[in-house]
C-alpha cells in the first residue's frame, strides 16, 4: 500500500486552495453558456400590449443639471400621455431642483408632480417612500417605474418593459442600463464594458435561471400588486434597497424579468475616487443582503429560484471573488516553498483556465452588444490588466514570452540569473493579491490633472479594472466588519450624456 | 417634523409647492440670482428634436407591437448563434494549440 506522506498531503491540499481561484472563472464561463440558452427562455409569448397607468417615481437631491431634461424626455416617451405621471421627490435640494420641477409641473399640468421633503439627507429609500405614500394614496397607479434623475430612456423602453406586466405572474421588470457619459474617458469606457458583462450577459443568464439578482436602481418597473404585496414601502434597513426589493418580490412568489431591449442610459463616474465611493456603497449593500437573506442561499424552493444552486454559485462567485484570489495567491506562494514543481503545475493549471475564461468571455461580450463593444474593445482586452495578460501570454506561449522578458531585463541592465527568475516567479504567484493593492494605489494617487492623474491611469491599466472591483469589494467587507457609518452618499452627476445615434 | 442637513426643524411635506410649508419654502419661492443662477445651456441642453421627436401615435399600433416582439426574438436567436460560433472557434483554437504542444 502506497501511503502519501503528510508533506505530500499538504501539497495537494494547497493545490485545492490554489484552484479555488478558478471557481469564479468557471462560474463565469457557466454564466455565459447560459446566455446562449436565453433565446429558449424568452417571456414574449406571455406578453401583451398592455399600457398600464404608470407612475414614474424620481428621487432627486440637487439634480438641477439633469432633472428638467429628464422630465422633458419622459414626456416624449412612446406611451399614452394620459397614462403617464411623473412624481419627483425633491429631497430638500438646495439648488435649482425645486424651481425647475415646479416649472415643469406648470408646463405639463397634471402629468408632473413636485413632492418636497423639507428634511432630507436620510437616504434614497426614505425619499422613495415619501413618493410612494403619495402615489399609493389613490388607485390611479397600475404600474410604478422607479428611476434615477439622470437616466435617459430610449423612446420605446417603457413600453418594452410594461408588456411583461400583462402576465400577472410577473412582479417587476428591469431594463438594460448602459453607460452614456459623453465624451467620457478611459474609466467610463471600462464601466461601459463592465455593464455589457454585468447587465446584458449576466442578467440574461439570470433570466434563464429564473432568478434575478437586482432590479437596476435606475430602471425598475413594478406592478401595483407587487408593491402592495411587499408592504407598499421600500426597505430602509440596507444600502441596497433595489436588491432587497428584488429579493422580496421573488420570495413573495412573483417573477422578476430582465428586458434586454429596454435600453436606459446612465451617466457614470469619471474618476476612480467617485467610482470607489459608489461601488463601496453597492458592495456594502450586497454584504448586508447576503447576511439578511442567509436562509435563502442554496435551499431550492418551488416558489422561487433564489435558492437554486446555479443562482447561489453565481452570487457567491462574485461576492467572494477577493477572498478566492487571496486564498489562491497565498496557497501558491506557500506551495512554492513546499513543493516547487507542484506549485508550477498548479500555477499553470489556474492560468490556463484564466486564459480560456478570458478569451471566451471577452469575445462573447463584444458580440453581445457590438455598439458598445466598438467603443470599449480596448478596455475589454485590457480588463484583467497588463500584468495578468503577460502571465496569460506566458502560459500559452511560454518560450517566446520568456525570451522577450529575458531580453527586456537585459536591456534594463538587470542580470538575468537564477535569483531574478525566482523573483519573477514569486511575483507572478503573488500577483492576484498584489493587483488589488495596486488598484487601490491607483485610487490613492489619483488627482484631477497633472502627473498623478497619468500615474493613476497607468496603475489601473497595469493592475486591471477587474482588480479595482475586487479591491472595492474588499474595502466593503472591511467597512461592514468595522460597522462603519452607513450614510447614503449620492454619486455626483452633471448631465454630460448622449444616446448614441 | 424632521431635521434638515443643517439640523433645523421643518414640516416635511408639500405637493407642487402648494401646501403650506413655511420657512425654506418661502426662500425657495423667490430665488436669489446669486444662489440660484440660470442653468448653463452647455450643461443643461434642450433635448434634440431629432433624437426625441414628438410621439407618433402610429407607433402604438398592433403591427408595430408584433414587429417589436419579432425583432427581439430574432436578435436573441442571432446572439445565440454568434455565441455558439465564438465558443466553437475557441474550442478549435485550443484543440490546435494542444495538438502542436
Amino acid at each position: 500500500m502506497n501511503l502519501a506522506s503528510p508533506r505530500e498531503d499538504l501539497g495537494w491540499v494547497l493545490v485545492i486552495f490554489v484552484m479555488i481561484g478558478a471557481v469564479p472563472l468557471v462560474t463565469g464561463i457557466y454564466q455565459y453558456l447560459l446566455v446562449i440558452l436565453h433565446f429558449l427562455r424568452l417571456h414574449y409569448a406571455r406578453c401583451g400590449q398592455w399600457l398600464p397607468r404608470t407612475a414614474i417615481l424620481i428621487p432627486a437631491w440637487n439634480e438641477a443639471a439633469v432633472i428638467g431634461v429628464s422630465i422633458d424626455r419622459l414626456m416624449r416617451l412612446d406611451y399614452p400621455r394620459d397614462s403617464l405621471r411623473v412624481f419627483v421627490v425633491d429631497d430638500a435640494s438646495t439648488d435649482d431642483t425645486p424651481l425647475i420641477v415646479r416649472a415643469k409641473a406648470a408646463d405639463y399640468p397634471g402629468r408632473v408632480v413636485h413632492l418636497r421633503r423639507e428634511a432630507g439627507g436620510e437616504g434614497k429609500a426614505q425619499t422613495l417612500n415619501h413618493g410612494l405614500s403619495e402615489i399609493m394614496g389613490d388607485d390611479w397607479m397600475q404600474a410604478l417605474l422607479i428611476m434615477d434623475a439622470d437616466v435617459i430612456y430610449e423612446r420605446g423602453s417603457l413600453r418594452a418593459m410594461t408588456r411583461h406586466l400583462a402576465d400577472p405572474a410577473v412582479g417587476a421588470v428591469t431594463g438594460y442600463i448602459q453607460e452614456g457619459s459623453r465624451p467620457g474617458n478611459y474609466l467610463t469606457r471600462f464601466i461601459s464594458y463592465e455593464y455589457i458583462t454585468a447587465q446584458a450577459a449576466a442578467r440574461r443568464a439570470q433570466n434563464v435561471i429564473g432568478a434575478v439578482a437586482c432590479l437596476a436602481g435606475g430602471a425598475q418597473l413594478h406592478s401595483r400588486a407587487n408593491i402592495e404585496a411587499i408592504g407598499g414601502r421600500i426597505d430602509t434597513g440596507t444600502l441596497a434597497e433595489d436588491t432587497v426589493i428584488t429579493f422580496r418580490t421573488q420570495l413573495a412568489g412573483r417573477r422578476v424579468l430582465f428586458e434586454p431591449h429596454a435600453r436606459v442610459w446612465a451617466e457614470e463616474p469619471g474618476s476612480i475616487g467617485a467610482l470607489w465611493k459608489q461601488r463601496v456603497r453597492w458592495a456594502r449593500g450586497n454584504v448586508q443582503v447576503t447576511c439578511r437573506f442567509r436562509r435563502v442561499w442554496f435551499r431550492p424552493r418551488r416558489a422561487h429560484r433564489l435558492g437554486s444552486i446555479s443562482f447561489g454559485a453565481i452570487w457567491f462567485s462574485v461576492f467572494l471573488l477577493p477572498v478566492t484570489l487571496l486564498v489562491s495567491s497565498a496557497s501558491l506562494v506557500t506551495l512554492y516553498f513546499e513543493d516547487y514543481q507542484l506549485s508550477h503545475t498548479a500555477f499553470r493549471g489556474l492560468w490556463i483556465i484564466n486564459v480560456i475564461a478570458y478569451v471566451f468571455i471577452t469575445s462573447y461580450t463584444l458580440l453581445i452588444d457590438p455598439q458598445a463593444g466598438r467603443r470599449t474593445w480596448w478596455q475589454g482586452i485590457l480588463f484583467p490588466g497588463i500584468v495578468s495578460l503577460v502571465i496569460m501570454a506566458d502560459v500559452v506561449f511560454t518560450g517566446p514570452v520568456q525570451w522577450l522578458i529575458g531580453h527586456a531585463l537585459v536591456a534594463l541592465g538587470i542580470a538575468f540569473g537564477h535569483p531574478i527568475v525566482q523573483s519573477v516567479i514569486l511575483f507572478s504567484y503573488f500577483w492576484l493579491s498584489v493587483s488589488m493593492g495596486l488598484a487601490y494605489l491607483a485610487k490613492i494617487v489619483e488627482r484631477d490633472s497633472g502627473i498623478r492623474r497619468y500615474l493613476s491611469v497607468a496603475l489601473l491599466y497595469v493592475a486591471g479594472y477587474g482588480s479595482l472591483l475586487c479591491a472595492i469589494t474588499l474595502a466593503a467587507y472591511v467597512k461592514e466588519i468595522r460597522k462603519a457609518d452607513s450614510k447614503w452618499e449620492k454619486t455626483d452627476k452633471v448631465g454630460n450624456m448622449r444616446i448614441p445615434a | 417634523m424632521g431635521k434638515d442637513r443643517q439640523g433645523r426643524q421643518h414640516e416635511n411635506s408639500s405637493v407642487n409647492g402648494e401646501s403650506a410649508v413655511v420657512s425654506e419654502q418661502a426662500v425657495l419661492s423667490e430665488p436669489h440670482p446669486a444662489v440660484f443662477p440660470e442653468p448653463d445651456p452647455a450643461v443643461f441642453p434642450e433635448p434634440d428634436p431629432a433624437v426625441f421627436p414628438e410621439p407618433d401615435p402610429a407607433v402604438l399600433s398592433e403591427r408595430e407591437y408584433d414587429a417589436g416582439i419579432r425583432n427581439a426574438r430574432r436578435f436573441e436567436r442571432i446572439m445565440a448563434a454568434k455565441s455558439l460560433i465564438s465558443f466553437a472557434l475557441i474550442a478549435l483554437v485550443i484543440e490546435i494549440y494542444l495538438y502542436y504542444h
